[in-house]
């Protein structure tokens, strides 16, 4: 259900470079100390952070047969029991190569990813070569910090090379947009101390223990002193997730609510002006309420914890958005829902999963861009890494990206896919008009997914006729003609691969038609 | 040296004839009294004010400006309807004496772009000469662009006309154009300034570009069009077959479609729901071969006698009126058969989001506090240059595929823009663009309806339903008084609605 807000905060960023404004560093420093408590041993604790310089390959979807571009990132880690490193999957992501260093070793040694969660930006490192773990000393993971109370960031951030420390208070504990996914929410803890480029993965202390994760912040010219840090239940939660081996992704109740804090909304439904309840909106087939509640459900309590009217559950002496319950829950695990329908209130468990739609809306991570490439034409399913990438502004195409879980697109059409660009030949120079068409059948066949793109390609026929939505003209291929000029295409547009089929994100029985 | 032999006499007589025939010169050029087209112009005071989409209840700022507007048959006042849009006053100035005169809208096409004004005294304009008009000029003609000085003689400009082809206008619609190459003296600004070949008008000015130095002139065959129709009982526009056709260039199409190599013509690619095209029969995938004799080509062109290829949506609009009988050859399936269409006028504000409002205010209804609206595509436009992409994509959706799209029964999208915060609306305040479905159970087609709906409450609540989350919300009819009372006093709105219920 916390699947993201309509209007993002555009501004949130901290992959990116920016420059902080060097007079924040100089009010840090003339600051006398407010207490010496924020980290009791820096000798000790330092011999637990690492920097992290990783050369990632950026998926290229404008031309998705692409190697794709070399970048360099430089992140901070820490070393925790048993030769493990964390850090953020945004350091992680995409890595073809990542070298670790620690203080007091001039070495740099090769590291590999062992899990890496790109809903949660979490990611497990390994190094194979056990030295690296020599005077090293591993950090024990705390609680959640209170409001005001004082913490340190260690890492690696621009300004120098060497270990930095910045300082500041517990501002605030609550949800938010985690900008890696730019659609996942989850708690994230708001901090003061200074964070930026290269703080990313690094720890967060409270003592002598690691509350936090730095992850991301504001650009300066958008707000000041502002820094999230990946609180502990989210850090458990995925040292929990991957005991078995394999990371499961977040749980999620699929659904949508409104909170029901208007008086005249309240009366309606039956309710007393006391401060409960919130009213579902939405049930995403795909999600693990399908069937169990209906949209008009008003929703009372969440594993017997009563929800607020303004979605808000009170959990461990914390005032808590209701998906915190279902946040530190795993595959597999069920939630009791308490609800009231037609005026009579009853109790509903429900099995809770990963609803699959909502990855197309999502940034994704180490994954190669599919595509199919017929004709010199090149097809490609919609997903928010297209659209952005190749700057597409067709208003269809936009619509459907925007409503493909609101109006359960993704029931007919797991892929929408997109005629993307046409690489110039005589065989296609009439087709030009129909650049950012939305495919729906070729040769009678109704294309669910980018598969059936392949599929309708392979089967031998004299033409190829392709309908696109809003064209009532197809767009006709001959079969002739391709072949013939096949190899002319790929050798004149340097074509390394006419497809790629991996790295789907829908699930094998939804790819044919259900029923 | 053979100076010194000419006579003193005669050089004094040479002198004295230069000295005249550079004084008739000057006489010709300040183009005063003695040039006829002054009683062919008239100055046109505009006075305008225009609306605020997004706060319907609010009036732009009044502004001001000044066109040329020509004397045709009636007589009438002709000018580009961009113009008078939004006018609350207009005005006639004669150009030689400076007197003016109240005038009226008769005729106006937005889609078009013109407009026909009549003076209020009947005998205003009866002194004035009107120009005749002429659909002959052709690529390479001069037209001579007329602006009027500040002393109220004019300066006309020449420039030769590039290319005859449809373009873009005002308020959206697609019509003939002649491109002209040449600048225009920015001291002499007025807009809508007519462009005439010899001394009959060819065309009204509706774009310039200085930098670029292109002149786009509406053209004669559009005025003239409009100015038959709006003689008539009444103004039926330039008429619409509901049909949308493409090349049928690709060698790949033709053969699958099994077109014989030397059929020319263009594919139809739509036929709109309930329209003229539909009536008479033709469906998707007939090749549109001719019409009204006129031949079609591959590339969607028909010979024009003066032109040479022009597209076909011109014959389509605006030689023909609506109600004519127009013979169409079409290819079906191997065979060419005749087909008869009479295209119809389909009145802008007929369209489920219409193009453009203009000269009435936004429609709305406030129901406790929610702010209810038709979507035109003035609202979306209110949201800038970039509102392609600034608007909520849902309702830019509607706008653009209202032609593909079953209505369903609606005759407008109705939407709730906005809430309007009162202590009643906590909860509801950040609720904006929503499209509203039924009201207490009641379908809702247009404004109208809202009001009509509100007669019967569901369980002694008003029921809100939209299209989207939050899907439902209720209005308490007893605290609508009260939320009105509010928005009375704290936001000082003059009314509530500005709908007339019938």
């Amino acid at each position: 259900m916390i699947r993201g807000v309509k209007k993002f905060m555009k501004k949130v960023l901290l992959n990116g470079r920016f420059l902080c404004p060097l007079f924040l560093a100089v009010i840090w420093l003339a600051l006398p100390p407010a207490s010496m408590g924020a980290i009791d041993d820096i000798s000790r604790i330092r011999k637990g952070v690492i920097k992290i310089t990783v050369i990632a390959q950026k998926a290229d979807y404008a031309v998705p047969w692409n190697p794709g571009r070399m970048d360099r990132k430089t992140g901070t880690g820490f070393i925790i029991s048993d030769n493990r490193v964390l850090t953020n999957a945004h350091i992680a992501s995409n890595a073809r190569f990542i070298a670790v260093e620690k203080e007091g070793d001039a070495r740099k040694y090769e590291a590999r990813v062992r899990f890496v969660a790109h809903d949660c930006d979490l990611a497990m490192l390994e190094v194979p070569d056990r030295t690296f773990f020599n005077d090293t000393v591993p950090l024990s993971i705390g609680g959640v910090p209170t409001l005001n109370s004082v913490v340190a960031v260690l890492g690696y951030p621009i300004g120098g090379r060497r270990l930095s420390v910045t300082r500041g208070v517990v501002s605030r504990v609550d949800y938010h947009i985690y900008s890696h996914s730019m659609l996942d929410q989850h708690l994230a803890i708001q901090i003061d101390a200074a964070i930026n480029p290269g703080n990313s993965g690094g720890p967060v202390f409270q003592g002598n223990t690691v509350v936090g994760v730095a992850f991301q912040g504001y650009r300066g010219d958008v707000a000041q002193n502002v820094g999230f840090m990946i609180p502990v239940p989210v850090i458990n939660r995925f040292m929990k997730d991957v005991e078995d081996g394999r990371y499961d992704r977040y749980v999620d109740l699929g659904i949508r609510y409104f909170p029901l804090l208007n008086g005249a909304h309240r009366r309606a439904v039956g309710l007393g002006p006391e401060d409960s309840g919130v009213m579902l909106t939405h049930v995403y087939s795909a999600g693990p309420c399908n069937g169990i509640l209906e949209v008009g459900d008003i929703l009372l309590a969440i594993d017997g914890l009563p929800i607020f009217s303004d979605g808000y559950v009170q959990m461990d002496g914390e005032r808590l958005h209701m998906a915190e319950v279902v946040e530190r829950k795993f595959k597999g695990d069920s939630v009791r829902l308490t609800i009231l329908r037609r005026n009579t209130t009853r109790e509903l468990e429900v099995a809770l999963n990963s609803p699959w739609p909502f990855v197309m809306q999502t940034w994704r991570h180490d994954v190669r861009p599919r595509f199919v490439a017929f004709g010199g034409m090149v097809f490609q399913p919609l997903s928010r890494a297209f659209i952005k990438e190749t700057n597409l502004r067709d208003i269809d195409v936009l619509y459907r990206f925007t409503y493909y879980l609101d109006n359960e697109l993704y029931l007919e059409t797991p892929e929408i896919i997109v005629l993307s660009k046409i690489l110039p030949d005589p065989i296609n120079i009439y087709s030009r008009r129909f650049v950012n068409s939305i495919i729906l059948e070729i040769n009678g066949m109704k294309i669910r997914v980018l598969e059936d793109v392949s599929e309708a390609f392979k089967k031998p026929a004299e033409y190829y006729v392709i309908r696109l939505l809003g064209k009532g003209r197809p767009l006709v291929l001959e079969r002739k003609a391709v072949e013939e000029a096949r190899t002319r295409i790929l050798r004149r547009y340097g074509v390394l691969s006419e497809e790629y089929l991996g790295d789907s994100f829908v699930p094998e029985d939804w790819r044919k038609p259900k029923g | 040296m053979l100076t010194r032999k000419i006579p003193f006499l005669l050089l004094i007589a040479i002198c004295l004839v230069f000295q005249s025939c550079s004084g008739m010169k000057t006489a010709r050029s300040a183009g005063s009294t003695s040039d006829p087209l002054i009683g062919s112009l008239i100055r046109v005071n505009v006075a305008g004010q225009g609306y605020n989409f997004h706060r319907p209840w609010n009036q732009g700022s009044p502004s001001t400006h000044t066109a040329i507007g020509v004397i045709v048959q009636g007589p009438r006042v002709l000018l580009t309807a961009q113009m008078i849009a939004n006018h609350r006053y207009v005005e006639l100035e004669k150009l030689e004496t400076g007197r003016k005169g109240r005038a009226e809208v008769e005729v106006v096409d937005y889609e078009a772009n013109l407009a026909l004004l009549k003076a209020k005294d009947p005998d205003f304009l009866t002194d004035m000469r009107p120009l005749e008009l002429t659909t002959e000029a052709v690529s390479g003609d001069l037209l001579t662009i007329l602006q009027i000085k500040g002393n109220g003689n004019i300066a006309p400009s020449e420039s030769p006309i590039t290319s005859i082809e449809l373009a873009r206008q005002a308020f959206g619609g697609f019509f003939l154009t002649y491109r002209l190459n040449g600048s225009l003296q920015y001291r002499y600004n007025n807009a809508t300034l007519p462009a005439l070949k010899g001394r009959k008008l060819a065309g009204l000015l509706t774009g310039y570009d200085a930098k670029a130095q292109t002149i786009d002139i509406l053209s004669a065959p559009i005025l003239s069009h409009f100015l038959k129709e709006a003689t008539g009982e009444n103004y039926r526009g330039f008429p619409r077959f509901g049909v949308r056709v493409v090349p049928t260039d690709d060698p790949q199409l033709r053969r699958y479609e099994g077109i014989p190599d030397d059929l020319e013509g263009v594919y139809v690619q739509q036929v709109a729901r309930g329209s003229a095209g539909e009536k008479a029969g033709i469906k998707v995938g007939d090749i549109i071969v001719e019409m009204a004799g006129y031949p079609v080509d591959r590339h969607g062109s028909y010979p024009h006698p003066l032109y040479g290829k022009v597209s076909l949506p011109h014959l389509i609009r605006c030689v023909f009126f609506a109600g004519d009988k127009i013979k169409v050859s079409v290819f079906r399936k191997g065979k060419t058969r005749e087909i008869e269409i009479v295209p119809e006028e389909i009145p802008v504000k007929d369209f489920l989001v219409p193009p453009y409002v203009v000269d009435t205010p936004p429609r709305y209804y406030i129901l406790g506090g929610l702010v209810l609206q038709e979507l035109s595509l003035s609202y979306l436009q209110e949201y800038g240059s970039q509102w392609l992409v600034k608007a909520p994509i849902g309702l830019v959706n509607y706008q653009k595929n209202q032609h593909a799209i079953d209505p369903g029964g609606r005759e407008k999208i109705v939407f709730l823009s906005q809430v309007l915060r009162t202590s009643q609306t906590i909860g509801y305040g950040s609720l904006t663009d929503l499209v509203v479905t039924r009201i207490n159970h009641k379908a809702i087609n247009k404004l109208e309806d809202v009001p009509r709906a509100l007669e019967t409450p569901v369980k002694g609540f008003h029921r809100v339903e939209f299209e989207e989350h939050p899907k439902v919300i209720y209005i308490d009819p007893a605290e609508i008084e009260g939320i009105n009372r509010q928005i009375r006093q704290r936001y000082n709105l003059p009314a509530l609605q500005n709908i007339a219920i019938k």
